[in-house]
């Protein structure tokens, strides 16, 4: 096999030889050569604007993807700052119904109002957790009957009176524009067989960005 | 070519680069106003979901009303969402077969369970009654 190789490699050493020998042979190999050098210096010269230029697209690319979602974003913002001035006239609504705060005295009085127009006698009003102003904060948690976000003061109202107004004062506090959350009613007599009326309830609020406490 | 194709690329990147820019502005600007309307939108669908936990407590005394007879004194009553549990006592068993029947002609009350019913002679007749919604 050695001696194969050998020979073959003196073979096409002749035949080179005899190539060189003749003037066009000659002129079309180092033609064909120059062109490959020149092409390798092409690329070798180009590469790096080549890979400048993929990096370019790339991030021409990149820039245009952000620019779209700018673009819907700005779209949806445009049509959200137009859909909240048509209803920012009835946005007070929103902030008695569900206020950012507790505001529990306007809701108490309220309350009261409410007891006086169904011609109930309000006797007691039991807030089982609620903010004290200036003091301590005492934790409010967002319950079951409440969705995310809204935080609620869980209270129980008793008052006295018959059945027709108890009805009507359960639909008062139903109907409230501050919105409560009713858990329960519950009517009985008292010790001197008076009827009472007991409504546990929650009313709600949302803090927004406030941590939950 | 390609150097040309690398200045147009350049030029393009630079225009949309301002394009970003002031876009990135206007957004910062608009920040406080889409917190906002995130919030305004959250309230309103917490408002939503409230107004949909609400069950009327209302209407239903006020069926317990007609549906209970004069004759019949109720002794106690407690309405939740799920359920009334109502005691109570008559004179006779004919009024409380009356109240039986209007409350199982109301479609309100899915079920109706007469759960404890006994006799005395001071009050009458006294019953209790789970209705269920």
């Amino acid at each position: 096999m050695a001696l194969d190789y050998k020979t073959g490699l003196s073979r096409y050493r002749r035949y080179l030889q005899v190539v060189q020998e003749q003037p066009l042979w000659g002129a079309s190999l180092w033609l064909v050569l120059t062109l490959i050098l020149i092409i390798i210096m092409i690329v070798v010269a180009l590469r790096p604007t080549l890979v400048t230029i993929s990096g370019l697209l790339g991030q021409k690319k990149q820039l245009t993807e952000l620019s779209d979602r700018m673009d819907k974003k700005i779209a949806a913002i445009t049509e959200a700052e137009a859909a909240y001035n048509n209803i920012s006239e009835k946005l007070y609504l929103l902030d008695e119904g569900l206020p950012k705060g507790l505001d529990w005295a306007s809701w108490s009085d309220r309350l009261w109002d409410t007891a006086s127009q169904s011609g109930v006698a309000l006797t007691r009003l039991e807030l089982k957790k609620m903010i004290v102003a200036g003091g301590e904060i005492t934790k409010v948690k967002e319950t079951k009957e409440l969705p995310t976000g809204v935080k609620g003061l869980n209270y129980i109202v008793t008052v006295t009176g018959d059945y027709n107004h108890f009805q009507e004062f359960v639909a008062g506090i139903e109907n409230m524009r501050r919105i409560n959350v009713i858990s329960s009613v519950r009517i009985q007599r008292d010790d001197k067989g008076v009827p009472v009326l007991e409504v546990e309830g929650i009313v709600g609020y949302y803090p927004g960005n406030e941590k939950a406490v | 070519m390609a150097f040309l194709s690398r200045f147009k690329l350049d030029e393009d990147i630079r225009t949309l680069n301002q394009d970003v820019g002031s876009k990135k502005n206007f957004l910062e600007s608009s920040s406080p106003s889409e917190a906002n309307f995130r919030q305004t939108q959250a309230r309103l669908l917490a408002v939503e979901k409230m107004l949909n936990y609400q069950w009327q407590p209302d209407e239903a005394l006020l069926k317990l009303a007609i549906e209970i007879p004069k004759e019949s004194k109720l002794s106690s009553l407690l309405l939740t969402s799920k359920q009334v549990v109502l005691s109570g006592y008559t004179v006779d068993e004919n009024i409380l077969g009356k109240m039986m029947n209007q409350i199982d002609q109301d479609e309100k009350w899915i079920s109706i369970d007469l759960t404890n019913m006994s006799a005395s002679v001071d009050k009458g007749l006294q019953y209790s009654v789970i209705l269920g919604m």
